[in-house]
């Protein structure tokens, strides 16, 4: 049949498509609007808890403030008498601080209260007094004419107070001082009495300066994290109720019924949950300044902070965070079913996203060229240097302009999962089903059971490298097998019970499948070639800053490596080879390429899945001996994303683990003759960039191999294995 | 106007394959009301789904107007409307707002949107809750919104997914009144339903679904020619019957 004409609507032209998605964001708004739950969270929230909060936090600041004369100190004394010495004394003292203009602040007020008991110090510890003092006169040891007037003799003061409370400490410190002053003051005048000019060997001038990371309580470094934390409020009631809402109301199957583009429905989404978070979080900031400025706590607080100018900038982040914020929120719910689904998607999420805002009071963390394209880091800190009023205009431009290609990502997503058949019509999955056996061997793991099993192999491998570590006064061969047996059992055993119990058919589950010969060619002369290319890659990393050891640990940790080298020697270089180079090479294939990346067949779209692996095989080569070397990640994906390829064209894991035991022998054959390959130009110990001559054979090679691979590639299996799906699906009614 | 071929859709649900739909093939003319019948789980809603676009068949192809579903989604979910029982409705909007965003979804102007919607308030009578929000409406009412959501844009190509389901004998009046004059219109109308009765006085012609496989198909005459059977139920029972003794056997 050919396609009939019809009097269907036309296209829409780019002007009222424009204006659909208005109309389309207005109905968003408006249902949102008029929901209650989202004006308990928009307007009660300003209205009342801030008031509330600052009642508490009022008290809590006002004991950390420095202005004492705001505060009243509570003194204790045995007797009258040795109140009025003290006081004297402190009186003095601080006269002699003012005429100097070493104290300008008004002097605190200072309540004596006469304590009898022999319990003074218990009262203190009871919180009754800020000080207790104790005054002993030494009568006759000074001339009376020296004393301060009031002070009948010499004292020996005993100050009994808290220090680890903020008021202990300011009054201890303020003591102090004026005592000190009185002293320098005698010695001083005595020194001049013996015709000493009564000059100082040393004196000084404290010229105090506010710095960013000198106070904790910062316009700068506060407004990150109210932002993450007033934007994601704000956005996430209305991202769940516009996309799992619409499935648990059951509005979206007539929403997907209709011509309209996902990206459209998404985009039309995406500006009512931006514009809600936004209104949220302007009214939470309004409440918050409002109730500051009432209250009196926002002067204290930030200073000089709170001006028109900071305002400005404030809400010129505001609309950056929340415009990140609702993509990913957006994005994120996109995948649930309902309501409960998206939440319990949502919490974890919030709580990673808080842990970058903490990063803007981390002193010499500076935006530079990775931190500004890091998403959600760059935008904490540059908002952080923005109210410094110290950004570097260069990376500011780079982290929102990122952070907008990262929305934009996000959206993209959103709108490919949203309303599709397994959001539409799949039914959830409970934690069951997991566990539940099919009637028939599957070909394929499911992708569930494949997460999991990464979900359990990431923390038993840090317990078990714990173990590992322990093991460093054993003999060298116990500690290479006990290495290679934790690899077996974590990459491979595991995953092969999982997939047993979950009736998945190991041959095939973890694409054991014979590969042709051209194809392990392929990997052969791949394996032989991508070690130069891995090296440089981790040298790039370091000279890019992208490392956490630093030359010096390097340097340190370096006998240690050349001692382990040396035991290694001492043992046959073929069980060497095989707890280095090849039993990890076959385990890590099995679970990364054989196991994960094969559950993601058919599911997902080639290039995520392969990167998705090779995302999580890099990711576990970070962890060296216990230490956390960054500087690895980038060329153990890139070693991950080969190695991804190859599978996936050639439908086995079999090459890539040639290629994989290959590269790893080539990396110990660099530590047993190191010598020999420095006089190739090729410095290890050196971290130094290897000469071009390496790199352009090194990539040659690289390319030939892939081309074998390539040539050698398996189209299809046949018969076509069937798979359990992305997520289980019921048939409908 | 519809047309079905061989159409084929496999699930699997906790690692057991479901074969919903079995190779069902069926055509539907301008001006025609086709019944879509069999039990719960027979495929009916499945097939209207792929039909529509919504799932996309492990093998065969559905055509609306000559476009296939798979292909030009779009081209055919601007020419059908789709009445599902399950469907719901915003609860803080009012059904004029409602029914004027899906027109807007639809592409349709908002003079003729304006005009559509009276028209369809008159027909299914709901002026009288046409500006209160969805949420305080009952179960009747809401059925009617949604049936008038699904013509908000004068759509040819009619897919009434159980359309009495929930409503009561008025209810179910109107919606044959109205599947008469879509008939009148030169609307093509599948009507999915378990109810054979209500099918039989209903449609021109019948499809008889069970366990996703077409068991009959053809007008009242022709079926009954073909199983010696007078009513749709009576056939249906029989086929019943001759499939649990082939399972038996």
């Amino acid at each position: 049949m050919s396609a009939a004409s019809s009097s269907r609507p036309a296209a829409p032209s780019a002007k009222e498509s424009l204006w659909r998605i208005a109309r389309l964001t207005r109905k968003e708004l408006r249902e949102t609007l008029r929901d209650r739950r989202t004006i308990v969270t928009l307007v009660l929230m300003p209205l009342l808890v801030y008031p509330l909060l600052s009642l508490a936090f009022k008290q809590f600041v006002l004991s950390n403030l420095h202005d004492t004369g705001q505060v009243e100190w509570r003194i204790a004394v045995p007797t009258e008498q040795q109140g009025q010495a003290f006081v004297a004394m402190v009186r003095q003292g601080d006269q002699l601080l003012r005429a100097d203009a070493a104290e300008q602040d008004s002097a605190p007020k200072m309540s004596l209260f006469v304590y009898p008991y022999d319990d003074l110090t218990e009262a203190v510890v009871r919180s009754e007094f800020d000080l207790g003092v104790l005054a002993h006169p030494r009568t006759g040891v000074l001339p009376e004419a020296v004393l301060p007037s009031g002070a009948p003799a010499a004292y020996d003061f005993e100050l009994i107070y808290r220090p680890a409370a903020p008021i202990g400490a300011a009054l201890g410190t303020y003591i102090e001082n004026r005592l000190r002053a009185v002293n320098q003051q005698y010695v001083q005048s005595r020194l001049k009495e013996l015709g000493d000019s009564g000059e100082m060997p040393a004196t000084w001038q404290v010229q105090p300066i506010e710095t960013l990371q000198q106070s904790g309580l910062q316009l700068a470094t506060l407004v990150p994290m109210i932002l993450i934390l007033l934007t994601i409020v704000g956005a996430v009631y209305p991202a769940i109720d516009l996309t799992a809402g619409e499935r648990e109301r059951n509005t979206l199957e007539a929403l997907m019924a209709a011509p309209v583009p996902r990206l459209g429905l998404l985009f039309a989404k995406y500006l009512a949950v931006l514009s809600v978070a936004m209104l949220t979080a302007l009214v939470n900031l309004v409440g918050m300044t409002v109730t500051l400025l009432s209250t009196g706590l926002g002067p204290q607080l930030f200073g000089e902070g709170l001006s028109l100018g900071a305002v400005v900038i404030v809400f010129a982040l505001l609309v950056l965070f929340a415009a990140f914020f609702s993509a990913l929120l957006l994005c994120v719910t996109s995948f649930a079913r309902s309501f409960k689904e998206a939440q319990a998607y949502l919490i974890p999420l919030m709580m990673v996203s808080l842990a970058p805002g903490f990063l803007s009071v981390m002193p010499g963390l500076e935006l530079n060229a990775w931190l500004s394209v890091a998403p959600l880091i760059n935008i904490v800190l540059l908002a952080r240097d923005v109210l410094a009023g110290n950004a570097e205009p260069v990376w500011a431009f780079v982290a929102v302009i990122t952070t907008c290609l990262y929305a934009t990502a996000a959206l993209g997503l959103a709108a490919r999962i949203f309303g599709s058949d397994s959001i539409l019509y799949g039914s959830q999955n409970s934690w069951s089903d997991l566990f539940r056996r099919p009637a028939k061997p599957l070909s394929q793991p499911t992708l569930g059971g494949a997460m999991a099993c990464l979900a359990c192999i990431v923390p038993l491998y840090v317990v078990l490298s714990g173990f590992q570590a322990q093991l460093a006064g054993q003999s060298m061969a116990t500690q290479l097998a006990a290495g290679a047996g934790m690899l077996a059992l974590l990459f491979g055993v595991l995953p092969a019970l999982v997939a047993r119990w979950q009736g998945v058919e190991l041959r095939a589950g973890f694409q054991l499948h014979g590969a042709s010969p051209l194809a392990i060619l392929g990997a052969v002369v791949l394996g032989c070639s991508l070690a130069p290319l891995a090296y440089e890659l981790i040298v790039i990393s370091q000279s890019l800053g992208i490392a956490t050891l630093s030359e010096e640990l390097l340097a340190e940790k370096m006998p240690l490596v050349n001692r382990l080298v040396e035991q290694w020697r001492q043992l046959s270089p073929a069980a060497v080879l095989l707890a280095i180079a090849i039993v990890p090479a076959i385990a890590e294939e099995l679970f990364f390429r054989g196991y994960l990346l094969g559950s993601m067949r058919g599911r997902l779209p080639a290039g995520l899945a392969i990167a998705f692996a090779a995302l999580a095989f890099g990711l576990f080569h970070a962890s060296v001996g216990g230490i956390i070397a960054v500087e690895r990640v980038l060329s153990s994906m890139s070693l991950g994303l080969v190695l991804g390829w190859v599978c996936w064209t050639t439908r086995s894991a079999i090459p890539g683990m040639i290629l994989h035991a290959l590269n790893n022998a080539f990396v110990v054959s660099l530590a047993y003759w190191g010598d020999g390959f420095k006089g190739l130009g090729w410095d290890v110990e050196g971290q130094r960039h290897l000469p071009a001559t390496w790199l352009a054979l090194a990539g040659a090679v690289a390319l030939v191999g892939l081309a074998l691979v390539y040539l050698g590639r398996r189209r299809r299996l046949n018969p076509p294995l069937p798979a359990a799906p992305l997520a289980a699906e019921t048939p409908p009614p | 106007m519809i047309s079905v071929a061989n159409l084929t859709k496999r699930f699997t649900s906790g690692g057991q394959e479901v074969l919903a739909v079995d190779g069902v093939s069926f055509q539907v003319s301008r001006g025609e009301v086709y019944g879509l019948l069999g039990e719960n789980g027979a495929g009916k809603t499945t097939t209207l789904r792929m039909i529509l676009g919504l799932l996309e068949p492990t093998s065969g192809h559905a055509e609306v107007e000559g476009f296939r579903s798979t292909q030009s989604p779009d081209e055919v979910k601007s020419r059908i409307g789709l009445v599902s029982t399950s469907a719901g409705l915003y609860q803080w909007l009012t059904p004029r707002e409602m029914l004027l965003f899906f027109a807007d979804l639809y592409g349709t102007p908002p003079p003729v949107a304006e005009e559509n919607l009276q028209r369809l308030a008159e027909i299914f009578r709901l002026h009288d809750y046409l500006d209160r929000r969805c949420a305080t409406l009952s179960t009747g009412q809401k059925q009617r919104v949604n049936l008038a959501r699904s013509l908000i844009h004068d759509p040819p190509v009619l897919l009434l997914d159980e359309p009495t389901r929930g409503l009561d004998v008025v209810g179910t009046k109107v919606i044959f009144d109205y599947i008469g004059a879509a008939r009148q219109a030169g609307k093509a109308t599948i009507v999915s339903t378990h109810r054979l009765d209500e099918a039989q006085r209903l449609c021109d012609r019948f499809g008889l679904l069970h366990r996703g496989r077409m068991m009959h198909e053809g007008t009242l005459a022709e079926l009954q020619a073909a199983t010696g059977l007078a009513s749709l139920s009576e056939m249906f029972l029989q086929g019943l019957t001759a499939q649990a003794e082939a399972d038996a056997a």
